[in-house]
């Protein structure tokens, strides 16, 4: 817009700087709104040709005529109280363009009648920057908008979750071998059984196979039924090495498991051998049950690690929206508690231990108390997430707290999946969005926001978030070997916050 | 002598494992996995497959090739659309995607896609690439849906 700007040619003594020079609009007005005198500036914001400022009226500029005369009343009102001028933004009509200038009127007071005896106005163009405000204005408005049918739509998602998670755990119970105590730890996994199970249904129907010859086969089933089922035997005998990918072993197991009960029952009563079709029968459907388990329980973990996810999502998205939360002082013993509380489902699905070390119950933080949960569980979540299973004894996060110089450190360590060093020098670990270079292993869901929001809240109390990620034994490798980040770190995230009371001291 | 079938997946192991039940019950291929880019060029430069079926959004894993790639695009596998770039460095040879040349038996009617995508998202790219087995993601879909990509694949040799 410079471009448009007259230019003006100083002169060289700058005491004879004019009011015609300055750089922006000065007009004079009668108290009708009558243009007495106005600058360059004041002529060319307001549309006027040369030599015809005597024939215009202010107010009639104005999209609002009535809104000029209440400014110059005003104005008028301002200079008998002393208290000097009128500032607002004016809406100019000009040429049928939309202008928008920042507008200081002052009045000049007759002190024989008290009324104004001429308006003295400053104009300083704003448009552009009106502009954008409104612009700014409405985004911010649609962004809002948006968090909060986001928000909805995450909610109504949560309550799905929950409906799904609760059919699943009432799944896996009735799935759970009888034999099972009501005790049995949530971390034995079902999925170690499927071989055994395999074996002991290859053997009962390898006896089954046996008991039937072949010339009475083909009155019972088709021929192509038995060569099925004969080619079923080696599959169940050799499936740990036919199937590389032991994830995938649970469904094929089962489909098979599924395929030969079907099979089984296509055969006219009594053709069979009554105990031997039994006993396969029987193990058939016990395969086919843990088979079952190991995926309902899988997909149970998945669907409560989606609901994590999706709270923290909603959280963050929604943040900006809600009431802001009053602050308040609280015992970091009781945040550490509630944020262990949050995760503590997740944990348990995924067999993880939480470990919480004994808390200073002085120890206090002043804040929000829905901010420093969601900030804390978002870490613990994290370190849930990306903990692996041990060849002896249960996965574990560590929690501990503590206060030095001013500040409160809440230590969260998993055992597991690497960060690299790159990545925490250079804070990708917190941007939005980024999921870590081997976060991705082992088929974890996420959405790389959990950090950046425990970041965003720890600055906003003060506070910060610091990560480090190293090899958990001792390790000869070079870090550029492409098996270092194949072995388990021991990773600490930590949430630092200023204690409360300031002094440094806690209580 | 089975034909070779590689799913270049990374949610293959775990959110899709139950699609792979169905394949290796009625044994019609022998079915591998590449839960990365890296991973699936390794696999295509050291065999020969009879089928590919590609995601679109896929991890770069640890060539740094395909991690600047990434890297490039916000490391974000949504945006990346790194499973993209690899069906058209193997049907276009493309070197700004990947130097090295593609392996000579790739030929686009072997690939498919099964990608959360729709083909109105994805199609434009995909059709002069010659692609047309084409499934998208959907929660209702069977749990034979992979081994129906496969039979259409394999019916095109």
């Amino acid at each position: 817009m410079s471009g448009d700007r007259p230019r003006v040619l100083l002169p060289e003594d700058p005491r004879d700087v004019h009011l015609l020079h300055l750089p922006m609009g000065i007009f004079v007005a009668d108290p009708d709104g009558q243009l007495v005198v106005c600058n360059e500036t004041a002529r060319r914001i307001l549309g006027l040709p040369e030599g015809e400022v005597a024939n215009a009226r202010i107010g009639e500029l104005h999209a609002d005529p009535a809104w000029y005369r209440e400014r110059a009343r005003a104005a008028l009102d301002a200079a008998l109280a002393g208290d000097g001028f009128e500032k607002a933004v004016g809406h100019l009509r000009i040429g049928g363009d939309d202008v928008y200038v920042e507008e200081i009127l002052r009045a000049v007071v007759d002190q024989s009648s008290g009324s104004a005896a001429a308006i003295v106005g400053c104009l300083v163009d704003v448009t552009a920057e009106h502009e954008a405000a409104e612009q700014s204005r409405a985004l911010r408005l649609k962004v809002e908008e948006l968090a909060f049918d986001i928000g909805r739509v995450l909610h109504a998602n949560t309550s799905t979750l929950l409906m799904v998670n609760q059919t699943l755990e009432a799944v896996s119970q009735a799935l759970q071998p009888v034999s099972s105590a009501p005790s049995t730890p949530a971390s034995e996994d079902p999925a170690e059984r499927l071989p055994e199970l395999a074996r002991s249904l290859a053997r009962r129907l390898e006896r089954l196979l046996a008991a039937v010859d072949s010339e009475r086969r083909p009155t019972v089933l088709p021929l192509e039924a038995w060569a099925h089922l004969e080619e079923q035997v080696a599959m169940l005998n050799e499936h740990e090495t036919r199937i590389p990918v032991p994830e995938l072993r649970g469904s094929t197991l089962r489909t098979l498991a599924s395929a030969v009960g079907a099979a089984l029952r296509e055969a006219p009563l009594g053709s069979l051998p009554r105990e031997a079709t039994r006993e396969v029968l029987r193990a058939a459907d016990e395969l086919q049950r843990g088979a079952c388990l190991a995926q309902v329980l899988a997909t149970r973990q998945a669907v409560v690690q989606m609901d994590t996810t999706l709270r923290a999502l909603r959280d963050f998205i929604t943040s900006d929206v809600r009431t802001r939360e009053t602050r308040k002082r609280m015992p970091v013993q009781q945040w550490v508690r509630e944020a262990v509380a949050q995760i503590g489902e997740f944990a348990k699905i995924a067999g993880v231990a939480l470990q919480t070390q004994a808390i200073d119950p002085e120890l206090e933080v002043f804040g929000s108390e829905r901010e420093l949960v969601r900030a804390l569980a978002n870490v613990l979540h994290n370190a849930v997430k990306y903990s692996w299973r041990r060849e002896q004894g249960q996965p574990w996060v560590a929690i501990a707290a503590s206060a030095t110089s001013g500040s409160i450190h809440v230590e969260v360590e998993n055992w597991g999946v690497p960060i690299s060093a790159d990545e925490i020098a250079r804070g990708l670990v917190f941007e939005l969005g980024y999921r870590g270079k081997w976060s991705t292993d082992r088929g974890r869901l996420g959405t790389g926001i959990g950090l950046t929001d425990a970041l965003r809240a720890a600055r906003a109390h003060g506070g910060d978030v610091l990560v480090s990620s190293r090899p958990a034994r001792l390790t000869t490798l070079p870090d550029t070997h492409r098996d270092y980040h194949r072995q388990p770190f021991l990773t600490r995230v930590t949430l630092r916050l200023p204690l409360f009371p300031p002094s440094g001291r806690p209580r | 002598m089975k034909p070779k079938v590689l799913w270049i997946e990374d949610g293959a192991r775990y959110e899709l494992a139950s699609l792979c039940g169905p394949v290796f019950y009625k044994g019609l291929c022998d079915l591998a996995l590449a839960e990365d880019v890296s991973t699936a060029v390794d696999h295509l430069e050291s065999d020969r497959w009879d089928a590919l079926i590609v995601d679109i959004r896929l991890p770069p894993g640890v060539s740094p090739h395909w991690r600047r790639l990434y890297r490039l695009t916000g490391s974000d596998k949504v945006n990346a659309q790194l499973g993209l770039k690899l069906v058209e460095w193997l049907v276009r040879a493309t070197p700004e995607i990947y130097p090295d040349a593609p392996p000579r038996w790739v030929r686009p009617e072997r690939i498919g896609v099964f990608t959360v995508e729709s083909w109105r998202e994805v199609g434009d790219q995909l059709k002069p690439l010659g692609i047309e087995i084409f499934q998208q993601k959907l929660a209702n879909l069977p749990d034979t849906i992979l081994e129906e990509i496969i039979g259409k694949l394999l019916a095109t040799r």
